[in-house]
């Protein structure tokens, strides 16, 4: 073989295709500026020639490879041609790519002060609401007081409450369901606000 | 904004095909130039693929043909 500098586009392709890799590194070394300059014209970023770059040139292996590569003495301008494709393909995918925009709908499920932080005026409002409904609590008869705060400020079930006051669990029921009855007609004569 | 999209890209498509014949015609000298060079690692990558694949003219599988061998 002469010296491996001196060959022709072709000669290289065919030598590389009989298993000489060599020769497809001075094919690159010899083209590379060429075909990046032209990538880099078309799409003007550095991180996107470079990706196309490496593109083109893995086609052109999977072509040379597979013995797609006919000669017609421009071998550069063939790999350029494959380098257009996948510029002109990449720019028909952006085109596809929808984006989409919360703000071009009216109503935005995630824009909502449920999953807002709370801010320093909702929790004074909160604090006082506490503050409302403790006081009305203090108002109930103490058998209905002692069920409101047994389910709502420690948790226990109806069951446990029934053992722990020493009731059935209708009673319990019973006992929660006129407090909360108390409790409204409370809130309605004293004209008091419980939202935030 | 989708016909604007399409004639941009047509545009790019005919600049593009025009811009190979143009740098067709220059000397593979006239870029010489570190600044018009890809980055080293991206060749090697390429080369590297290169290698790690197999060309079916090289590979001495024996080829089988119905009712032939």
């Amino acid at each position: 073989m002469k010296n491996i500098q001196e060959m022709s586009d072709n000669s290289l392709v065919q030598a590389y295709i009989s298993g000489e890799e060599k020769c497809l590194q001075v094919l690159i070394h010899r083209h590379k500026n060429k075909i990046y300059s032209y990538i880099l014209m078309l799409v003007k970023q550095q991180e996107l020639a470079e990706d196309v770059f490496q593109d083109t040139f893995i086609k052109v292996i999977q072509n040379l490879k597979r013995g797609k590569y006919v000669d017609n003495g421009r071998f550069a301008s063939w790999v350029m041609r494959i380098a257009h494709n996948l510029v002109i393909d990449f720019y028909r995918k952006q085109k596809h790519m929808k984006v989409v925009s919360n703000d071009d709908n009216d109503y935005d499920l995630l824009n909502s002060t449920k999953y807002a932080e709370s801010t320093v005026e909702d929790k004074i409002v909160y604090s006082q609401i506490l503050s409302d409904v403790s006081e009305l609590l203090e108002l109930l008869p103490d058998n209905q007081k002692e069920v409101v705060k047994l389910r709502h400020f420690m948790g226990l079930s109806f069951k446990d409450i029934a053992e722990e006051t020493g009731v059935s669990i209708n009673t319990a029921l019973g006992r929660m369901r006129y407090a909360l009855i108390n409790m409204r007609a409370m809130v309605e004569e004293k004209n008091i606000s419980l939202t935030i | 904004m989708n016909s604007n999209a399409t004639e941009d890209l047509a545009k790019l498509e005919e600049y593009s095909l025009a811009l190979i014949d143009f740098f067709d015609s220059l000397p593979t000298s006239f870029f010489d130039d570190e600044n018009l060079s890809p980055p080293k690692r991206i060749v090697d990558h390429i080369v590297r693929y290169s290698k790690s694949q197999v060309s079916p003219f090289q590979n001495n599988a024996k080829l089988y043909r119905f009712s032939v061998n």
